[in-house]
């Protein structure tokens, strides 16, 4: 018998005794400041923080839950607290190009007055410029330029007839324009009266209309030019008025914005535009939004008059609250979202646009501090992941929609002057994604230099313990929770371990255990207890399995009833079980599994039965694999392995992975070629190496406890038991009743280092060392092996003999040339 | 209330129209006016004898005010617009009589400008649309205009059809014992439903004092309510701009001046008020 002792019960679970806990309730503990076990991605995320180059952005990567966000969340708004709020930025109207809006940057807070300040304005100007246009003053000297126009005409055509009535001649109007014809006692000559003049009268006075027609027209060719003149004294006029109704309340705008060059010289176009389109106001003040069907609809949808919306001021970005550097959490970043957009507005069934219709997005909130972004949903919207790039590279934010960028709209549209960032992108995501932007994004390293880690287990030592607990105690105050008690506490780190798989690990999946803790609350409620206590917490980890256990319970139930096979009793050669785990989401189970063994003569041929049939993953032959590899380095050193060898996992309907059952396959494929049966009792797990050494494999826990089920349920009869790797020790962190049925020397869990120690376990039968020759001690287990094989070898070399040589006919066939 | 004695009603209305004139827009004002002063509308629309005679001289040319490009001025051509342009207000005075409910009747006479008004026979007032232009220029006081307005018995109303006879009436007091331009623009105010004003006009304040007094007077007598204002100018343009502050600014307005002020012997007297944008109705 193998003299492998089993582990005691204190091997199996590493307690957190209660009473090692300094305090009665959590209540006593201090608020947790520090992130527990995140030591490296905090690092990385104060780095990137404090670094001010470029491309030095964050990338977050780690598992769902570990408090990527919350902890970044965190760190950056301390930061940013102490940093300088943001510039406000705005867009107002370019006057000499309104298609490209123009950016002003103002300092924080200022961009809202400055809008209240235009709308003001504008509202003092609808009264002040009408008002200054119906004046005496004005009206006086308009109509003053309109006679002037009008007087000089007459005078003209005066002078036209009075030189035309010296010589005979009138000036008549027509119904399209003016003729000339000569008169007598103030009344034009018939034709019959006009032939009876002499001849040399009728010749001159031909001339003279001639002449006199010559000098109409000459006058008529400068009307034109006096009307221009007329247009451009009223227009010097309404300059005139209109600066004089703007000159005032600009200069008291202007005095607010001294210090502000870029304003001073926006208020100063503003004056000018003013000065130019002071009709505006007119039409404004004569109809609300000017006249027609146009005005109507704007003044239905509540917009300022086309014109009068060009003095608007559009605040893009507003500080005044701001209380040091925004963080800002983009939750659905799209690209309008990310970069903003331009709207439309309807308009008689058309969309128009202007610059008081750009809307910021989340990059124009956070510049200046910090913007953190789900990769995931980043690179499911179309082009925004792009665009961020792109807005990286250039530090500029361009509003522009996805089918302007890409060429697909080729209306009119606007082009908003670029706005300067300067922003720190947070990305949070999965350890995959990271690593696969890494391989093939060529842009992501120079645009993403800093990874923060994050962390899901840490070390549980005397310090770690303590910190846990002030994290459980800070949780339980932002969670409005109960206070727990020290067994609350000691059963939560207990459970801290078993989540993170480790002894001698915590895990820091801080989702997980807030929500262990808002459901231990609970069931203290319901049980009116005043604090959370051991029971309360184990309760809620109960229910916790409880609530997903279904398919374990499932087949737990048909190896039960014997549908799958598993026996639990007896010794069968070339049969063994072995164990898998199963991952239901966050919930993982183990799984008795029935291995089995043939062999029989052939050519150093070990057949991976699940991976013929596509069944088995790559990790699965390679351990397979791995395990031939063992055969033949133990058993072939002088002898061809002459053996052919299936292996299967019976009743295996769906794919299997990793090497953690190739120890057990092994075992299966020498006892089957010991013929030494193997106790069913037992069940192993376990990875090999070519040289026998049994490796750590994962889940052990929920792999015992999977056996231990099977045998609990039939009876434990003191036999059962399970061959774990020894690295695995460590990480054991069973369920009570397993730990207590070990205690009572019911169920065993015997560590294994290597595989003759393993083979011993479940055969009874010594595996023997190799002497110096290579040979194995008479009985022992290696010995039968090296039988079987040798059995096998001669079998092989007689069939490869060849058979004895026919004579040869008439009918051969020379061969040689 | 006016008593019916007091103002001699527009009872027919003669509007006046040559080619130059803008027709359409004079015929809807006056048809409005008719309509709404219960009176029949005579048009008359002129064929200036000076007009034809130019055309049918061969040598004359017609000259376009906004090309300066001369043409030929075809007397063929030229009957054939009047015939056309008289034909398209007949109808349009037909129709709007009908949609309007008044009497009517449309002529076309062939005369000089300056017959024009006896050819359009009695009326109680006759309208001219437009300033400046051939019509008008024949009712200008002095040589050749007085005489024509002086042989009418009725009111002249000189108005500019853009403005289609709106606002307030203003009746400007230059004299005493004139009330007979209080009686025709507080009835036409009535008629109208406008606004009444009266501007006295006086170079002195006591004579002013005693205008408005007497004018209040009349007022109180018959119950009717106006403002009343004051101005010293006399001069065209001094009487525009007074007018224009009694109005507070506003556009439009129908001044009355009795036609036998002196105030309408100043020529600038009609441009100013056209320029202004006040009508200008000569009561008799």
């Amino acid at each position: 018998m193998a003299d492998l002792k089993s582990l005691e019960a204190e091997a199996l679970y590493a307690r957190c005794d209660p009473a090692s806990l300094s305090f009665e309730t959590t209540a006593e503990l201090q608020d947790l400041e520090e992130v527990l076990g995140q030591d490296r991605a905090v690092e990385s995320v104060h780095f990137a923080a404090g670094i001010k180059h470029d491309g030095y952005n964050l990338f977050a990567l780690g598992p769902a839950g570990t408090g990527k966000h919350s902890v970044i969340g965190e760190i950056l708004r301390r930061r940013a607290a102490g940093e300088a709020a943001p510039a406000d930025w705005c867009y107002v109207n370019n006057f000499s190009d309104p298609q490209k809006p123009r950016a002003l940057k103002l300092p924080p807070g200022r961009a809202a007055p400055l809008r209240e300040d235009m709308q003001r304005l504008v509202d003092e100007l609808r009264a002040a410029i009408p008002a200054a246009f119906e004046s005496e003053d004005y009206t006086a000297r308009a109509r003053l330029i309109e006679e002037e126009l009008k007087e000089r005409q007459e005078q003209a055509f005066q002078a036209l007839d009075e030189q035309a009535g010296e010589r005979g001649i009138t000036l008549v109007r027509t119904p399209t324009g003016f003729a000339l014809a000569p008169i007598r006692d103030g009344a034009v000559l018939t034709p019959k009266q006009f032939n009876e003049l002499p001849q040399e009268e009728q010749e001159r006075l031909k001339k003279e209309i001639e002449s006199l027609q010559e000098a109409l027209q000459e006058k008529l060719r400068e009307f034109p030019q006096w009307a221009r003149e007329a247009r451009e004294k009223v227009r010097a006029l309404n300059q005139e008025v209109s600066r004089y109704a703007v000159g005032h309340l600009m200069e008291e705008l202007r005095k607010c914005y001294e210090d502000l060059p870029e304003v001073l010289e926006y208020l100063d176009e503003v004056r000018s535009d003013l000065i130019d389109k002071a009709h505006e106001f007119l039409q404004a003040a004569a109809g609300g939004h000017g006249p027609g069907p146009e005005a109507a609809e704007l003044q239905q949808a509540g917009t300022a008059a086309p014109g009068l919306r060009a003095y608007e001021v559009n605040v893009i970005v507003d500080a005044r609250e701001a209380e040091g550097a925004p963080v800002v959490y983009e939750d659905n970043p799209t690209l309008a979202n990310l970069i903003g957009r331009l709207e439309h507005i309807s308009r008689f069934g058309a969309l128009v646009t202007d610059f008081t219709l750009l809307r910021p997005g989340a990059l124009h909130r956070a510049n200046g501090g910090y913007l953190l972004l789900d990769a995931r949903r980043l690179l499911m919207q179309p082009f925004a992941y792009e665009e961020l790039k792109r807005v990286l590279r250039s530090s500029e934010i361009h509003i522009e929609s996805a089918a302007q960028s890409l060429g697909l709209i080729s209306t009119v549209s606007l082009e908003p002057e670029p706005i300067p960032v300067d922003v720190k992108i947070v990305l949070f995501g999965d350890r995959q994604m990271y690593y696969l932007l890494c391989a093939y994004d060529p842009d992501f390293e120079s645009l993403f230099k800093v990874p923060a880690d994050f962390e899901d287990r840490t070390l549980r030592d005397d310090a770690t313990v303590s910190l846990y607990a002030r994290q459980i105690a800070t949780m339980a105050r932002r969670e409005e929770i109960r206070p727990l008690d020290r067994g609350g506490v000691a059963r939560v780190i207990e459970h801290g371990s078993r989540l993170a798989g480790d002894a001698e690990r915590l895990s820091v999946h801080l989702r997980g255990l807030a929500d262990l803790l808002r459901e231990a609350d609970y069931w203290a409620d319901s049980g009116k207890a005043k604090v959370i206590g051991a029971q309360h917490v184990q309760q809620a980890i109960d229910a916790q399995i409880r609530r997903a256990d279904r398919l374990r319970e499932r087949i737990q139930e048909e190896i039960n009833r014997g549908t799958i096979l598993i026996d639990t009793e007896g010794a069968v050669p070339g049969r063994i079980n072995g164990l898998s785990v199963m991952q239901l989401d966050r919930y993982s189970f183990g799984r008795p599994t029935r291995i089995t063994a043939s062999v029989r003569l052939g050519r150093d041929e070990v057949v991976d039965i699940e991976r013929r049939v596509e069944l088995g993953g790559p990790l699965h032959s390679k351990g397979v694999l791995i395990l031939a590899g063992f055969l033949g380095g133990r058993f072939a050193q002088s002898r061809p392995l002459s053996l052919s060898a299936s292996l299967v996992f019976e009743q295996s309907y769906g794919g299997v992975d990793g090497d953690s059952a190739s120890s057990t396959e092994l075992y299966a494929l020498l006892s089957a070629l010991a013929d030494a049966p193997v106790k069913q009792s037992l069940a192993v797990t376990g990875s090999v190496n070519q040289y026998g050494q049994v490796q750590a494999i994962g889940g052990v826990n929920e792999k015992i406890e999977g056996f231990f089920d099977v045998c609990a349920a039939r009876g434990l009869n003191g036999e059962q038991g399970v061959l774990i790797p020894e690295a695995n020790v460590k990480h054991l962190m069973l369920r009570a009743d397993v730990v207590e049925a070990v205690r009572k020397k019911k169920f065993h869990v015997y560590p294994v280092a290597t595989i003759d120690q393993g083979i011993e376990v479940l055969t009874g039968v010594p595996a023997g060392e190799a002497a110096a020759d290579g040979s194995w001690p008479e009985g022992t287990f290696n010995a039968r092996v090296a039988a079987k094989l040798d059995a096998y070898a001669a079998a092989a070399r007689r069939y490869a003999r060849p058979e004895p040589a026919e004579e040869e006919g008439e009918g051969a066939k020379e061969t040689k040339p | 209330m006016i008593a019916p004695d007091e103002v001699r009603a527009f009872r027919r209305i003669v509007l006046a129209i040559d080619a130059t004139t803008d027709g359409t827009l004079v015929l809807d004002a006056a048809a409005a006016l008719a309509a709404r002063l219960r009176a029949e509308l005579a048009a008359v629309f002129v064929e200036d004898l000076d007009l034809l005679n130019s055309a049918d001289l061969p040598f004359v040319l017609q000259t376009s005010p906004f090309t300066a490009a001369s043409q030929v001025f075809d007397m063929s051509a030229t009957e054939r617009e009047l015939r056309t342009l008289a034909g398209q207000l007949r109808r349009r005075l037909a129709a709007e009589a009908e949609r309007q409910h008044f009497a009517w009747s449309f002529r076309v006479v062939r005369c000089r400008a300056c017959e024009a008004f006896l050819e359009a026979g009695e009326s109680d007032l006759l309208v001219l649309g437009g300033s400046g232009r051939a019509l008008l220029r024949h009712l200008r006081p002095g040589p050749g205009g007085g005489a024509a307005v002086a042989r009418r018995q009725g009111s002249v109303l000189l108005f500019n059809p853009s403005r289609r006879l709106a606002g307030p009436v203003v009746v400007v007091q230059d004299r005493a014992g004139m009330a007979r331009a209080l009686a025709v623009g507080a009835w036409l105010a009535e008629a109208r439903g406008e606004e009444l004003v009266v501007l006295v006009v006086a170079a002195a304040d006591a004579e002013a004092q005693a205008l408005e007094e007497e004018a209040r007077a009349w007022l109180d007598r018959r119950g009717l309510e106006a403002e009343l204002h004051r101005t010293r100018s006399a001069d065209a343009q001094g009487l525009c701009d007074a007018i224009t502050r009694c109005l507070g600014g506003r556009r439009s307005a129908t001044t009355i001046v009795d036609a036998d002020s002196p105030l309408l012997e100043d020529p600038a007297l009609l441009a100013a008020m056209d320029r202004a944008g006040y009508d200008l109705l000569m009561a008799r």
